[in-house]
């Protein structure tokens, strides 16, 4: 109720609303492009994005000590091991347990990491823990993991296409709309320099999940305002679904992230990194969803009738060009504006009456009956009476978008492809209609 | 009795079973839901086999070998409940929840234990016996260290002759002490006592070296002729030898086996995350519930009604499956309450705006239901394709959220719709509460959309 009556012309916001967007993925990729420049020996690909221990293979330890040290003490124990990519940190304040993350691993035995922590103090194996990764099996996951990207990726495209395969804009706008979060994550992870993991990828694939179903539904939406609110411009109808359709996007967007709000505060160290990748991701979808998607089916749409209205411009002037079909002469007609749209019908009449007189002048051969005698043999006999024209005009019926009336093209959704050809959109608003009194449609009997 | 007046009775005892069994399944909660190791704390282990030069490709067959000589020497270890399962036919998933001593564990699952007893010449046995020495000495320099270990290792043993008896002919081991110094040593009984002599009696006043996976252990001098019994000493602690006769009990590794992945988790920090992640739940939960009444008044409560008969039902799923919860999968668990909710979102929006465009209330309930379905089925289909993907391809770690996250979407799909529909029913049906001002929609303006068609 509260954003219905709200007088926001968000479709208006597109510009900003895509700026913002790009920008955010700009920052992203620029920071992707200085950690790939950053390690000062050229460009090295495989620096943009931080992997997690899960795909570079390595070693996560949480380790406690019963008295307090410093992180000193611990860089000090853990040096002579020669680390790769080591980050060490306090947890907690009481400087008792500290987190060790390297590219070393020391998943086969890592008896010589604790030998060596336990210079810094005695250690707490009970408050400790350790994750460890061999590089060959983070590979292996790694592989796995693109593979499960592309996977998800193709199943939803496909569903995106068995739910708007009829309209390739709606498809195409979920499909941006989906990339986008993907790209969201990716440069909001590389801006933070936080490690890409396997929970990274779990937060992907569920976002992206979520953002298709949030923008399937806003666009299901304008496609039922598109019959409802039939004759009201299409940036109305647009605008309208989706202020219909924003308390349900803030409602459901808000019960996730009120989990999600409570994994981050109280969940615990291990948990954190995906919420926050989860939260950035699903916070992102309905950014998009809201307020990026519906307006970008407008702007593709204007360039759709943009496209139609110049085929139709073109079309006529090929009509009207016959004989001399000069190029020069047609693309004069196109630019002409204000075509009248009587001068388009009869047009269009035209040229169908010469695309379809060849066809209908072929005749079929006659229909011949065999019919056999008492006597054994066979005659065959002309239909003589219809000629054979009786047989179905099977031309007719394979042209199915020049064949079929632009209304039942609207309704069976061949609407857009109707369009494409050529017509008229035709839209037949009903809303508030009286028939005229003595009208020759009323009923005989009054 | 038509179907129509029986229909709820008959949906009402559908929803009393869900939750009968439910509980039934679930209770008591401790002992029903298995927590995983980094909740209760344990070690998790994927292990690779690698081919050696007696076994140039690991088979199947390889693998069931190694599972069961990794199970018994588990056993021996004394771990409670461990689980090992084959993945692939090259790696074994090793998990030893609440074990005591990981490092040792480890040890335990790596040692080949191929034990070798072979005649080894004096000069070998004082080089060793020196390199052993050698090696005890606290701040040795690392280049003196890696020669030491090398002579250890290696070189004794190839130095040394043929092997003469092999540990796949001992029938019993067992840790004991020496009789004299009290050090401890292992005990073992042969199985083919009669070569034992022969070998013994062959190579009296001769040193009889032991090597445990080529690793000199020690080269006591055959003082007299020995058959059945005998005794392995070294520089060994009480609980080496422990480890040595159990791992003789329970044979040699056929392959060499390398640790790929490894999850060791304190029980304190493990109990620790248990707490903060179930706490953690909890707030979500009771700020989603809290949510719903706020926003959606009576339906938002039965709403929340559903919710509790989803959380219920998902924990007799978990128990039914006898899944593991981990981590992870609480945070699946979670984030599928927030979207267990959505669909309900989904269709109380739709309810509000038929009873807006001047529908009345069961017309307003019927058409929000069949409406909003088609956007409720859209969002758990995307949802259960990316569980589903990284239930598949997941890492171990992720299968757990993938697994909860799955199952949550597709309980909640009848959850949500099935369960809430039938409880807005009965009310609606009965008139039992059923004015809009109930459903978040002021009585002023039913039907102010009405007349647009919008």
């Amino acid at each position: 109720m509260f954003f219905r009556k709200l007088n926001w012309n968000i479709v208006g916001w597109f510009k900003i609303v895509s700026t913002i967007s790009y920008l955010i993925i700009a920052l992203g990729i620029g920071s992707m492009l200085f950690h790939g420049f950053q390690g000062g020996q050229g460009f090295q690909p495989s620096q943009m994005l931080r992997l997690g221990l899960s795909f570079t293979g390595g070693t996560d330890i949480t380790v406690a000590f019963k008295a307090p040290t410093t992180l000193a003490a611990v860089k000090t124990a853990v040096a002579p091991l020669n680390l790769k990519d080591e980050r060490i940190t306090t947890l907690g304040t009481a400087s008792t347990q500290f987190d060790i993350t390297t590219q070393t691993s020391f998943a086969n035995n890592s008896v010589p990491l604790f030998d060596a922590l336990g210079k810094a103090g005695t250690i707490d194996r009970a408050s400790s823990k350790i994750t460890a990764i061999g590089p060959t099996l983070g590979s292996e996951y790694l592989r796995n993991a693109l593979l499960a990207l592309v996977i998800a990726l193709g199943i939803q495209f496909l569903y995106i296409a068995f739910r708007f395969g009829w309209n390739y804009i709606f498809g195409l706008v979920t499909v941006i709309a989906l990339v986008r979060d993907a790209a969201m994550m990716i440069g909001i992870y590389a801006l933070a320099d936080k490690p890409a993991d396997d929970a990274f990828l779990a937060a992907v694939l569920t976002v992206i999940g979520y953002s298709v179903m949030d923008t399937i539904v806003i666009l299901d939406r304008i496609r039922e305002n598109t019959k409802l609110m039939a004759g009201q411009p299409y940036d109305v109808i647009v605008n309208e679904s989706i202020k219909q359709t924003m308390t349900r996007s803030f409602n459901t967007l808000a019960t996730v992230v009120i989990t999600l709000v409570a994994l981050l505060a109280l969940g615990g160290a291990s948990l954190k990194n995906f919420a926050f990748a989860l939260l950035v991701g699903i916070c992102s979808g309905g950014y998009h969803s809201i307020f990026y998607s519906a307006p970008l089916v407008l702007q593709f749409r204007k360039r759709q009738l943009a496209k139609a209205a110049e085929r139709r411009r073109a079309g006529l002037a090929d009509v009207r060009g016959t004989g001399t079909r000069g190029k020069a002469e047609a693309a004069a007609l196109a630019s002409s504006s204000g075509v009248p749209r009587e001068d388009i019908v009869a047009a269009r009449r035209e040229r169908r009456s010469k695309q379809k007189s060849p066809r209908q002048t072929t005749q079929a051969a006659p229909i011949r009956y065999k019919r056999k005698r008492a006597d054994g043999t066979t005659i065959v006999e002309d239909d003589v009476e219809t000629g054979g024209m009786l047989e179905y005009d099977q031309t007719y019926e394979s042209e199915s978008i020049e064949g079929v009336d632009p209304l039942d093209a609207q309704n069976f959704g061949l609407h857009d492809a109707a369009f494409d050809q050529g017509h008229e959109e035709i839209t037949l608003n009903l809303e508030g209609f009286e028939p005229e009194p003595g009208a020759d449609h009323e009923h005989p009997e009054k | 009795m038509s179907w129509n007046t029986f229909k709820p009775f008959f949906k009402a005892f559908v929803v009393i079973a869900i939750v009968g069994g439910s509980l039934w399944l679930a209770l008591p909660i401790q002992s029903k839901i298995h927590l995983g190791l980094d909740l209760q704390g344990g070690s998790r282990l994927l292990l690779q086999l690698y081919p050696t030069q007696s076994v140039p490709t690991i088979t199947s067959q390889i693998q069931e070998q190694t599972v069961e000589v990794i199970d018994r020497r588990i056993n021996g270890l004394g771990v409670t409940e461990p689980q090992i399962s084959k993945i692939g036919v090259n790696r074994i998933l090793v998990e030893l929840p609440n074990v005591s001593n990981p490092d040792q564990a480890e040890k335990l699952l790596k040692q080949a234990a191929v034990l070798d007893f072979k005649i080894v010449p004096p000069d070998v046995v004082q080089k060793a016996e020196a390199a052993l020495a050698e090696l005890k000495v606290p701040n040795l320099p690392a280049k003196e260290r890696a020669a030491a270990e090398k002579y250890v290792n290696q070189t004794a043993y190839d130095a040394s002759g043929p092997v003469v008896y092999s540990g796949k002919d001992l029938k019993a081991a067992q840790s004991g002490y020496n009789q004299t110094g009290g050090s401890p040593l292992v005990l073992f009984q042969t199985k083919d006592p009669k070569k034992f002599l022969e070998m013994t009696q062959k190579n009296l006043q001769k040193n009889m070296g032991i090597f445990l996976d080529h690793r000199y252990v020690s080269a006591p001098t055959i003082n007299g002729v020995i058959s059945d019994s005998g005794e392995i000493s070294g520089n060994f602690t009480q609980q080496d030898t422990i480890t040595l006769a159990n791992e003789l009990n329970a044979g040699a590794l056929p392959a060499t086996i390398r640790i790929i992945e490894k999850e060791t988790i304190g029980p304190t920090l493990g109990k620790i995350d248990l707490m903060q992640s179930l706490y953690a739940s909890m707030f979500g939960l009771a700020l989603v519930l809290v949510f719903m009444v706020v926003v959606y008044r009576l339906p938002g409560l039965l709403a929340d009604a559903a919710l509790v008969i989803y959380v219920l039902a998902m924990m007799g799923v978990l128990s039914a499956s006898h899944a593991t919860l981990t981590l992870p999968g609480i945070a699946g668990f979670v984030l599928s309450i927030g979207m267990a909710v959505d669909a309900n979102v989904l269709i109380f929006e739709r309810i509000k705006e038929e009873l807006w465009n001047g529908k009345t209330m069961r017309a307003a309930v019927r058409i929000g239901f069949a409406r909003a379905f088609s956007a409720v089925f859209d969002s758990h289909f995307t949802t259960i394709v990316g569980a589903g993907v990284l239930f598949m391809l997941g890492t171990g770690t992720v299968k757990g959220f993938a697994f909860t996250l799955f199952w949550g979407t597709v309980i909640s799909l009848f959850t949500a719709v099935f369960i809430t529909r039938f409880f807005v029913d009965v009310m609606v049906d009965n008139d039992i509460l059923a004015s809009p001002e109930l459903y978040g929609v002021k009585r002023e303006d039913v039907g102010v959309f009405a007349k647009t068609g919008a």
